[in-house]
């Protein structure tokens, strides 16, 4: 079972296809695009699928969904699809629903409550993929709008809020070299950068040593370039013989010196001060617990976060190396045990269970610590302040003339525009600007949209599922960084270009 | 008909098209039904690839391969199934496509490409990787450059190259010795994590450094010449529990099974949606450079999807001394 997910295991963990392997994703629409962002889903393990779709399936679906076949001619197209997909992976089991979304349905936040992500990837009305975002807002499922038209696509994300504990930052550097703790004091005070075996000293212990000097001499850690490049130059007079790799290492590192360690990141500052921590209650996500416990410990520990206790390699003996790296996990250890007294008080305080604590999350929470990330969304469709960068951004023009796109669909019952509907589109374009003066490309770029009559590329499908499948795993696993929360994609000179609205 | 989803961009000149192009439906559909495309790697990208360019209407493409499917290949590799665990990938990936899609002809060739000679490769009209190993792309590289005849411009052979890494990835065009070849970017290709053999032998600090150990020095000292085998479950054994006995000796945390078999088999992460975005992209430039319904790359697009969603485009300039395409 394993063995099979070893290769996307690597980046998400078992934590991770845990979330996936009990998720449930809707598809609405059986489109190639949205077919193809399933099978990305279905083949690592999402637990469930559902597709809502009551269209037959016809020549022209065939053409470009892999996932349909000479047999499927003229049934139900999500049923097709369903089966089709389900051959994939016996561990993952699809449902279909062949029934037209009615408006009512649209707001019945009881039926989309069974799902974890909502794909639409049909040609819906704008106001429709509004007013669905709108019911799925407070229950903060993720919906993600998908369209293609030519070599063009176009994605959208709505999602009230995201939190994400782990980002996998490229390395965890809390080091703090400048407020080592007695132990780790203790540790470098014992070492002596003259002895015969300094070339076995770890590069941490060196800073340590030598920002205490540079401490008593100027007061305080260096801060301005100036300092830094002389801090530096102090650090590469340690030592006569440049050829001790860990003597090298402290210089090219000097500056971890200057790193403040009571400063916390913009990000998580932002996190630590949201209002709702003023009013955690007994159905506040787990995450929001834990950022209360670490503005408590933050507070208490002299604007220190939990230490993440994760030791890079360094040029030492195995020795001094083993001995630093249980100096800085037993500082992660006391830390954790620390914070999980802070969040069983906190839990207590409001009436929920805290015998049962989920230890692994706080650990994980602990490590990440400086890596928290916060996404709050929106549900309009575009941002006024964004055409004033119209001149600066070209792609912009693509996201505004899919917008338009979409916009005249909407006024003809879901019909494409043709060559002939070009005024028309223009006028669409001119009421987003608010400007009569429409700059050349994106004119061109409506003459390209026109010139594709609405077919349906599988490449560009293909491109669009697989950055809709990455998103959704994300998304779904509560790792890494999803997109926020806009993105066109132009095939014709394979680039992206995204917006936070 | 699959070729049908273009058609409209053949019946007219579009504003981004090249000054040169003249849209005929005829023509266009021609070029691509008869073009010969020789896809190398039926993997993760393959996979995709194959499914893509039949589904882009070309009907004459040729898939080589050596290896043979694994389990741990079908969280992406989704033309492959449990029971074809062990048998060819070309072979399966072929078949797959062809029962699925109609008139499409796919001809697998289970080997290596050292393999086959110039005259294999002088049939095709366009190349497309998706490899996982950097010698194989190099020797494709070297040869279609070998291929080109200067006086004879009909003999030049594009390469589009796709790869894969966790959530990133890039897709790129070569026209050899018009544009920068795969040796012109190699300094660009991370170089695999490698440890210096002082450390692995004296002063081990990470839990890599133990499997390194059982790996390079331990193996050869204990069984000579013979070859360690990461896909035998018994060799595989051995070095973990050998690794794992020197990490106990020097206190070092972390070595695992799944780690292990990380470091001897230099494991790289692999997803299908990333595999899905450079394979299409892949694709879509090989239907825009044999249609000529809208411009190619030129010639580099690198994305990135582990934080938010970034790509990032550009224009990869030929190195004058390169080894294999320069200096002419």
């Amino acid at each position: 079972m394993s063995e099979k997910y070893d290769r996307q295991l690597r980046l998400w963990a078992q934590r991770g296809q845990s979330l996936l392997r009990h998720s449930n994703v809707c598809l609405l629409g059986a489109t190639t695009t949205g077919t193809e962002a399933l099978k990305n889903l279905v083949l690592p393990g999402c637990g469930k699928f559902t597709i809502v779709d009551s269209s037959k399936v016809t020549t022209s679906d065939l053409e470009t969904n892999f996932f349909l076949t000479q047999q499927d001619l003229g049934s139900n197209k999500a049923a097709a699809v369903v089966r089709n997909l389900n051959e994939l992976n016996p561990d993952v089991e699809g449902t279909a629903l062949d029934i037209s979304l009615t408006n009512n349905l649209v707001e019945d936040s009881h039926f989309w409550s069974q799902f974890s992500l909502i794909i639409i990837a049909s040609s819906w009305h704008l106001q429709k993929v509004l007013t669905l975002a709108d019911t799925l807002w407070d229950m903060k499922i993720p919906l993600i709008h998908v369209s293609t038209i030519g070599f063009y696509g176009y994605m959208r994300i709505y999602i009230k809020e995201h939190t994400i504990t782990e980002s996998h930052p490229e390395s965890f550097s809390d080091f703090r070299i400048d407020r080592p703790w007695k132990e780790l004091k203790e540790m470098s005070d014992s070492v002596d950068l003259e002895a015969d075996d300094k070339e076995h000293i770890p590069y941490l212990l060196i800073l340590i040593k030598a920002l205490d000097r540079w401490k008593s001499i100027h007061g305080k850690q260096p801060s301005t370039p100036k300092e830094k490049a002389q801090f530096k130059q102090s650090c590469s007079e340690l030592q006569s013989d440049l050829s001790l790799q860990n003597f090298e290492e402290a210089v090219t590192f000097s500056w971890r010196a200057s790193q403040v360690s009571t400063q916390v990141p913009e990000n998580v500052k932002t996190i630590i001060n949201d209002p709702i921590l003023d009013n955690l209650s007994r159905s506040t996500p787990l995450f929001w617990i834990y950022v209360k416990a670490l503005k408590l410990f933050i507070e208490k520990n002299g604007q220190l976060p939990p230490l993440p206790g994760v030791l890079p390699d360094l040029h030492s003996s195995t020795e001094a190396y083993i001995k630093l790296q249980h100096i800085y996990k037993a500082k992660a250890e006391e830390d954790i045990i620390e914070f999980t007294g802070l969040v069983s008080q906190i839990l207590s305080s409001i009436g929920r269970d805290a015998d049962h604590l989920d230890h692994d999350s706080i650990r994980i929470f602990c490590k990440n610590s400086r890596y928290l990330f916060l996404q709050r969304g929106s549900k309009t469709l575009i941002d006024p302040r964004l055409i004033r960068e119209l001149g600066n951004t070209p792609l912009l023009s693509l996201f505004i003339a899919f917008i338009a796109t979409h916009k005249f669909m909407d006024t003809h019952s879901g019909i494409i525009p043709q060559e002939s509907d070009y005024n028309e589109l223009i006028s669409i374009v001119q009421l987003i600007l608010k400007s009569e003066k429409v700059p050349d490309f994106l004119s061109d770029i409506v003459k390209e949209i026109l010139r594709s009559k609405g077919t349906q590329l599988h490449n560009i499908c293909s491109f669009m599922g697989g950055i809709v499948g990455q998103e959704a795993v994300k998304l779904i696993t509560g790792q890494y960084i999803p997109l926020e929360n806009s993105l066109v994609f132009d095939g014709i000179n394979s680039c992206t270009e995204k917006w936070k609205i | 008909m699959s070729i049908n989803s273009i058609k409209p961009f053949t019946e007219k000149k579009g504003p981004f098209t090249d000054d040169v192009y003249e849209p005929n439906t005829e023509e266009t559909f021609n070029a691509i039904r008869s073009s010969k495309i020789l896809v190398i790697g039926a993997g993760g990208l393959g996979c995709e690839i194959l499914k893509n360019l039949s589904l882009s209407g070309f009907q004459d493409i040729h898939v080589i391969d050596m290896d043979t499917i694994d389990l741990t290949n079908l969280n992406r590799q989704f033309l492959f199934r449990n029971k074809d665990i062990g048998k060819s990938k070309a072979k399966v990936a072929s078949q797959f496509v062809m029962n699925r899609i109609p008139n499409v002809q796919i001809t697998p060739h289970f080997c290596r490409i050292q393999d086959k000679d110039d005259l294999f490769y002088r049939q095709f009209q366009l190349v497309i990787c998706g490899l996982d190993s950097t010698e194989a792309r190099r020797w494709i590289n070297h040869k279609l450059v070998t291929l080109l005849d200067p006086n004879d411009f009909s003999s030049l052979i594009p390469m589009i190259d796709g790869g894969t890494e966790g959530f990133r990835g890039q897709s790129r065009l070569i026209l050899p010795t018009l544009s920068s070849c795969f040796e012109c970017s190699l300094d660009m290709i991370p170089t695999n994590v490698t440890y210096p053999v002082c450390t692995i032998a004296n002063t081990p600090r990470l839990p890599e450094h133990c499997i390194e150990w059982a790996h390079q020095l331990e193996w050869p000292k204990k069984f000579g010449d013979k070859p360690f085998d990461a896909d035998d479950p018994s060799q595989v054994d051995w070095m973990y529990k050998t690794s794992l006995e020197r990490a106990k000796h020097f206190d070092i945390e972390g070595v695992t099974l799944s780690l292990t078999l990380g470091v001897v088999k230099n494991i790289i992460p692999a997803i299908s949606s990333t595999n899905a975005i450079i394979a299409a992209s892949c694709c879509n430039e090989a239907l825009k450079l044999i249609s000529n319904v809208n411009p190619i790359l030129d010639n580099y697009m690198m994305y990135s999807g582990d934080e938010s969603v970034f790509t990032y485009t550009f224009k990869h300039e030929r190195k004058p001394s390169c080894p294999v395409c320069g200096g002419s």
